[in-house]
């Protein structure tokens, strides 16, 4: 279907976010473990960055969308895969944002805001600051053309 | 016309309320010496005389009238504001009183206004009698209004009255049978600990009994406070059947009425508890949400359009409201009810060997693995009506789904409602190839339309489908 993905930059950030994480969670298991269990706790620290590394490589590569003719598709998720189309006509706005550690690496976030309540809110984190831009402005004028007179609630 | 005269004191009194208790917080300390006391006393009368001063100003600015072409609102104390709604953009007027409202005589009257945000104008506060006038003048104008143009005005259906006996089951039966489940189970489990520390105190079967008690009046006193909330809230409630919308009116001590416009409404559900369905009742909720350009908000709830009837009462109502005829739900899967049994048995199986494992590293005389065997026991059964509630089902122009043994809701969607489509599918389901379909409205709050547990290639083609379908009911 050729889906895109995320800037290849996000690879690295939830990669090393997860990782962190995890390993900090590890070192808490191991100290508080080793007590206990002994040296066999130290299982801990290697096993869960591990996986945290593994699922944040996931996570990057389970993100694609698509901006399609009428929609917007997105699927993403590792524990919980989710697909989500988001027609045009339904679009209320658009935000591209960035938080500092995007703009350190030219990054950008795009929200599409629909009158739904679950999928109020739809993120595509990790995208190029220009391409996030163009995407905004195409989404922009897909909501707009397909709007013709509707109401979007 | 004015407000009510009464409405100076009152609006006084509430504006002035939050400032006493923070008095009251802040001086309580400095009453200590007679000097601060007068000090704090004086302080507390200007409050009091600026505040009624205020109000009076405000009583004596405010002006409204109703003509042929709508409403007319002068306000102000500081700055003026005029304000002009079109009758045509009135929906209708909704009188509110509190219990001290209704007390005083009088009633808060909100301008309701139609597919835009919420309300328009607020008349705080208006004699009852001015108020009804209002919303009865503002009626008679729209409907003359309307019989001009189209013969029209005349109500779609009768009325809906909530009779005394189904107000009673109603507020009886409304109990969240997952809470007393909670409530019970907890008891069945804790309960043997709880009585082995009363053990010293009191005989064992004394004990047994005293925690018997105490969880049947927790029980009791849930049910009790449900019940009595049920009660007031839909008390003497009735329901309209208004051209483009619908009216209601309920409650004992707050009476409340209120106006929902036909094409701000979003999906409609159909919801029976366990003991509604046994009992062969069921209840009637509608969703909505007005998108309004100005502000760019959209206000959303669900509100309660029929709170039990009979169950073909209930559907020939939410047949009238939705436009449609007898819906066939299709079921999901057989593996989906394997699954829920396998769910059921491994829950049963951790909680035997928790509760053997509790049993002997405390020596417990209680059997704590009883209801571990109740769980085994009852899985296949709770796997079928878990697995035979949920269903879809499609039509020219909506979607239904349905869900829930405790507590079934069944939606109404119309394909145009849809806000996006998605298919969601966790660990669990991805062993046995199942996903969820979630159709988000721009109503739901608390729960969504859903399809739970579908077979993904055909969840697949169902959200392909419901998009193409969606896309068409923006054609027309």
């Amino acid at each position: 279907m050729g889906l895109r993905s995320l800037n290849p930059r996000m690879k690295y950030v939830w990669a090393a976010s997860s990782t962190f994480l995890s390993l900090i969670i590890g070192t808490v298991l191991t100290a508080v473990l080793y007590g206990a269990i002994g040296p066999a706790a130290l299982v801990f620290v290697v096993i869960l960055p591990a996986i945290g590394a593994f699922y944040g490589l996931k996570r990057y590569g389970n993100w694609g969308f698509d901006v399609r003719d009428d929609h917007l598709y997105i699927e993403h998720g590792v524990l919980k895969k989710t697909y989500s189309m988001v027609p045009y006509v339904r679009v209320q706005h658009i935000d591209t944002d960035r938080d500092p550690f995007d703009r350190m690496l030219g990054l950008s976030k795009l929200r599409v805001y629909t009158a739904g309540s679950k999928g109020a809110d739809i993120k595509i984190p990790g995208i190029a600051r220009d391409e996030a831009s163009q995407l905004q402005e195409k989404l922009r004028d897909s909501a707009i053309s397909s709007e013709k007179g509707f109401d979007a609630v | 016309m004015k407000l009510s005269k009464i409405s100076i004191p009152y609006r006084a009194g509430q504006k002035f309320l939050g400032l006493l208790i923070f008095l009251l917080f802040a001086g309580s300390g400095s009453l200590a010496s007679p000097a601060a006391a007068a000090l704090f006393l004086m302080f507390f009368m200007a409050a009091v005389v600026l505040a009624v001063g205020y109000e009076y100003l405000y009583w004596k600015n405010f002006e409204y009238t109703v003509e042929e072409d709508g409403l007319k609102i002068v306000s102000g104390v500081v700055s003026k504001n005029d304000r002009d709604i079109p009758l045509k953009r009135v929906q209708n007027v909704d009188v509110n009183r509190n219990i001290l409202q209704r007390f005083l005589g009088i009633a808060k009257a909100d301008i309701e206004t139609a597919g835009g945000g919420g309300t328009e104008a607020s008349l705080k506060y208006v004699e009852y009698e001015d108020a009804k006038q209002l919303q009865q003048r503002v009626r008679e104008l729209k409907n003359r209004r309307k019989s001009d143009t189209e013969k029209e005005g005349e109500r779609r259906k009768d009325d809906f009255v909530l009779s005394d006996r189904n107000l009673m089951i109603l507020s009886l039966a409304s109990v969240d049978m997952r809470v007393v489940g909670a409530v019970g189970f907890f008891f069945s489990i804790f309960g043997g600990a709880i009585g082995s520390q009363m053990e010293g105190l009191l005989p064992q079967t004394l004990g047994a009994a005293a925690v018997g008690a105490l969880g049947s009046i927790l029980i009791g006193a849930i049910w009790i406070t449900g019940a009595a909330s049920k009660f007031a809230r839909f008390y003497d409630f009735r329901l309209e059947f208004h051209e483009n919308a619908l009216e209601y009116e309920r409650g004992l001590l707050n009476r409340a009425s209120g106006t929902i416009p036909e094409e701000k409404i979003q999906d409609i559900i159909i919801e029976e508890n366990f003991v509604q369905r046994r009992l062969g009742f069921a209840s009637l909720e509608v969703e909505t949400a007005g998108y309004s350009r100005q502000q760019g908000e959209i206000d959303t709830g669900s509100e309660t359009v029929i709170p039990l009837a009979k169950r073909e009462e209930v559907e020939e109502f939410a047949r009238e409201i939705g436009g449609y005829t007898e819906p066939e739900f299709k079921g999901i899967d057989d593996k989906a009810r394997k699954r829920y049994l396998r769910r059921y048995l491994g829950a049963g199986l951790v909680l035997g060997v928790t509760g053997l494992a509790l049993q002997m590293l405390f020596q417990l005389s209680w059997p704590v693995y009883i209801p571990a065997i109740a769980v085994l026991l009852a899985s296949r059964k709770a796997a079928e009506l878990k697995w035979e509630n949920i269903g879809y089902c499609l039509d020219d122009r909506r979607v239904f789904t349905r869900k829930g043994f405790w507590n079934r809701r069944t939606y109404v969607i119309p394909y145009f409602r849809i806000q996006n489509l998605m298919q969601t599918q966790t660990v669990f389901q991805r062993r046995w190839d199942q996903s969820t379909l979630v159709l988000d409205t721009a109503g739901s709050v608390t729960s969504y339309p859903e399809i739970v547990d579908m077979d993904s290639g055909k969840a697949e083609q169902l959200r392909h489908e419901l998009f193409d379908r969606f896309k068409q009911s923006l054609r027309r």
